[in-house]
């Protein structure tokens, strides 16, 4: 139990930023909940629980990177109930971070219950909203079953978060991007099912969540021991997807190391959730607007590994480091364009198909260039290791991206919506110039030795 | 009852068809010092690989502390400690946080053991992992493994990415472990001399066979060179009992030769009518002239 509370206590509390992340997130659940039984509730406490939530998320953002590095490798074998203690630690920590929101909501609708008991002890409460026993006891019942409902919700959502997380962080390429998007398509598709039948019980909802962690759980532990079992077989379908996809690219040596020598693979993963979302019904423009502006940033994103994979062409080309830049730029903007058209293809495609407003077309296809070349002049500045200076700026970058889609999409199509529009998005391509320049000087006095691959991918690469 | 900490018996790993191990039996005793010997790829890996559990044998067994190495329970696992090649620490922790969540999977770890080396060693607590050093990362990986006093050490290229001065910490500290007695200690290492320094047993590898296991004196008293001087040449087709390998290029033929004995030699120098000294090899020689 101690291995198991240790692992816990450092995927929440393990580096000082993310310890401030996960005191805040805790700090603010716990003032909402108190907050409930004194205050009434305007949006912006909801919202406070909502973002105490969101930092407890990204606090724990350790996870899946401490999980997947100690799952992978060897020594966790050796230590005494290694991976089963591993294996428990994650499933606490899901359900931690998962249980705030529920709890939250199940504490509300208890205090509403007493208080409106309260209300008709003094005989406050008017003969027409009176309320009685067996309604009040369904009342109760019924928020217990959402409790459980929401749980199951958050519990799956949360995984899925953590689980696209690992992905993107782990293999830092693109396939670990489709990886990620291929949890978040699931994801998409999951909580609507459960959108479509609310009848989820207590019952029914653990037995979820069971199966699930069995599953899991099994599969984790297996693992090694199917992974012995197998090590040498080959499947033939495999290895002939893997010539092709792998079919050698003479001539553009430069795109293969640097990760842009095939924009179809990330296409593939952003068309078919898109595709997929369309049959969910999804046509309201401004999650149309909103998601399509996260998926331009991702192919941008890819560029932060651009400075660690040009090591090579630097050590072995003739390039100054300069001219390196102009290469890279040059080989990102050859995918990004690929990736980008096929983005803004479906823009207008949804968009005729779903007759949503001209305006929001005027206003999204400049939006989707500029996030792209925000990203990836974003992704480019990173010259070493992620940093915070890094990471805050993309964070701040993401929330104004998403706030300039959410007013375009929301803009009633009238002039003056639209001035304000194209101004923040004036400034946001402003913004994107300076991050170029800000790149540029970067690579222009690039630290080889600090700029290398994370060892851990170093390794999994040379194995 | 007989105390073994690990015995193999016909221990083999195929890799499909790529035999990588075949036919190895051996057993390790407390207080048994192994240094594994090899050349890339000779096995050494997949050898500790197999003692661990991490891989299943193609024939054979191997049990650690009576139990099959691939269903070790947890008791078992706790009296073992490992060195990976390549580390496996927490790059977003601090040295003190990583021994934390290592010590937190085990009953005994001494901690003030782990103080005293880290001081030893030089290994700052608040020193974040992904900050130090290849070797300061060796360092570490090496302690984690000797927090919980182990009753079987398995090291693979401890030392590969150590400087001298803690190359000799590392020796002495391995040389402090072992003195306790009840402990066995198992490493791999291209770096002989200290094979030859710290282990009082050796196990050669050569094409996934163990082409030797014994003690290094029995090694060096069996393993040696001839250096032939006698008035009749040795004839080409001539072979001398338990030779390794000869060389007639020089004035004098030269042999590398196993097991050699009192009787062989006066057999051979009736045959070569003169005189045949018998040169002792070290370690290293022995190990190059094997794979010659």
């Amino acid at each position: 139990m101690k291995a198991v509370i240790r692992l816990v206590m450092t995927y929440a509390l393990g580096t000082r930023v993310l310890r401030g992340f996960t005191i805040a997130g805790i700090a603010m659940i716990v003032l909402a909940s108190f907050l409930l039984e004194y205050l009434p509730q305007p949006v912006w406490m909801l919202w406070m629980s909502f973002w105490g939530a969101a930092a407890f998320f990204i606090g724990s953002a350790l996870m899946p990177v401490i999980f997947g590095r100690m799952a992978r490798g060897r020594l966790i074998r050796v230590l005494p109930h290694g991976r089963a203690k591993l294996l428990a630690s994650v499933f606490i920590m899901v359900t931690v971070v998962a249980l705030p929101l529920p709890l939250l909501e199940l504490i509300g609708s208890h205090l509403a219950m007493i208080q409106h008991h309260q209300q008709e002890l003094r005989g406050a409460t008017t003969a027409h909203i009176a309320i009685d026993a067996a309604a009040m006891e369904r009342f109760r019942r019924g928020s217990i079953e959402n409790f459980w409902w929401t749980l199951t919700g958050s519990f799956f959502t949360t995984v899925g978060l953590y689980l696209t997380l690992w992905f993107i962080t782990s293999q830092r390429s693109i396939a670990g991007y489709a990886k990620g998007l291929l949890v978040i398509l699931f994801m998409m598709y999951v909580p609507s099912q459960q959108l479509r039948d609310l009848s989820t019980t207590m019952r029914g909802s653990l037995i979820q969540i069971a199966t699930f962690c069995f599953l899991f759980g099994a599969g984790f532990l297996l693992w090694p021991r199917w992974q012995a079992l197998t090590l040498g077989w080959r499947f033939a379908p495999l290895a002939s997807i893997g010539r092709v996809l792998g079919r050698p690219v003479a001539g553009r040596e430069a795109d293969l190391v640097l990760g842009t020598a095939n924009p179809w693979l990330l296409i593939g993963v952003q068309v078919v959730p898109i595709l997929f979302a369309t049959t969910i019904g999804f046509y309201s423009p401004a999650v149309w607007l909103f998601y399509l502006t996260i998926f331009s940033t991702v192919a941008g994103a890819i560029a932060c590994h651009a400075a660690e994979r040009s090591r090579v062409l630097w050590l072995r080309g003739g390039w100054s480091r300069a001219e390196l830049f102009v290469l890279v730029e040059r080989s990102f903007w050859r995918h990004n364009s690929f990736v980008l058209g096929s983005l803004i293809a479906l823009m207008v495609g949804i968009g005729s198909y779903a007759a949503l407003p001209i305006s929001l077309l005027a206003a999204g296809v400049p939006l989707l260039l500029i996030s792209a070349v925000l990203s990836t002049y974003l992704g480019l500045m990173v010259t070493r290791s992620m940093r915070f200076a890094e990471g805050a700026l993309a964070v701040v970058v993401m929330l104004a991206l998403m706030a300039v889609a959410i007013i375009a999409a929301r803009s009633g199509g009238s002039s003056k919506d639209i001035v304000i529009v194209v101004a923040l998005e004036a400034v946001l391509t402003v913004a994107a110039l300076a991050l170029r320049s800000a790149a540029k000087s970067r690579w222009a006095r690039i630290d080889w030795m600090l700029c290398r691959p994370d060892r851990s991918l170093r390794v999994r690469a040379a194995g | 009852m007989k105390n073994t900490t690990v015995e193999a018996s016909h221990l083999g790993k195929a890799y499909g068809a790529t035999r990588v191990l075949q036919g190895l039996s051996f057993s390790v005793e407390p207080g048994d010092v192994v240094g594994v010997l090899g050349k890339n790829g000779a096995g050494k890996t997949t050898l500790l690989e197999l003692m661990l559990g991490f891989t299943l044998p193609t024939e054979g067994e191997v049990r650690v502390f009576g139990h099959e190495s691939t269903r070790m329970p947890g008791a078992a696992k706790a009296r073992v400690g490992f060195v990976p090649q390549q580390d496996e620490l927490l790059d977003q922790l601090n040295v003190a946080d990583q021994i934390r969540v290592i010590a937190s999977f085990y009953k005994n770890w001494d901690g003030e053991l782990m103080t005293r080396l880290c001081e030893e060693w030089g290994i700052r607590a608040s020193a974040r992992i992904k900050s130090m050093s290849v070797g300061e990362r060796q360092k570490l990986s090496i302690l984690l493994a000797l927090g919980h006093r182990p009753d079987l050490l398995l090291l693979d290229e401890p030392v590969a990415s150590l400087d001298p001065i803690a190359r000799r910490q590392f020796l002495e500290q391995l040389v402090e472990i072992s003195s306790e007695g009840q402990r066995a200690i198992i490493f791999s290492s291209h770096i002989v001399s200290d094979i030859e320094r710290l282990a009082n047993r050796i196990w050669i590898l050569k094409e996934g066979r163990l082409f030797w296991q014994g003690d290094l004196d029995s090694l060096k008293e069996s393993i040696v060179r001839l250096h032939l001087r006698g008035s009749i040449p040795l004839p080409e087709e001539a072979g001398i009992p338990g030779a390794i390998s000869i060389r007639r290029d020089a004035s004098f033929p030269t042999a590398i030769v196993r097991d050699w004995s009192d009787s062989a030699q006066v057999e051979l120098e009736r045959r070569i009518d003169g005189s045949v000294e018998v040169q002792p090899l070290g370690l290293e020689e022995i190990f190059v002239e094997l794979h010659r």
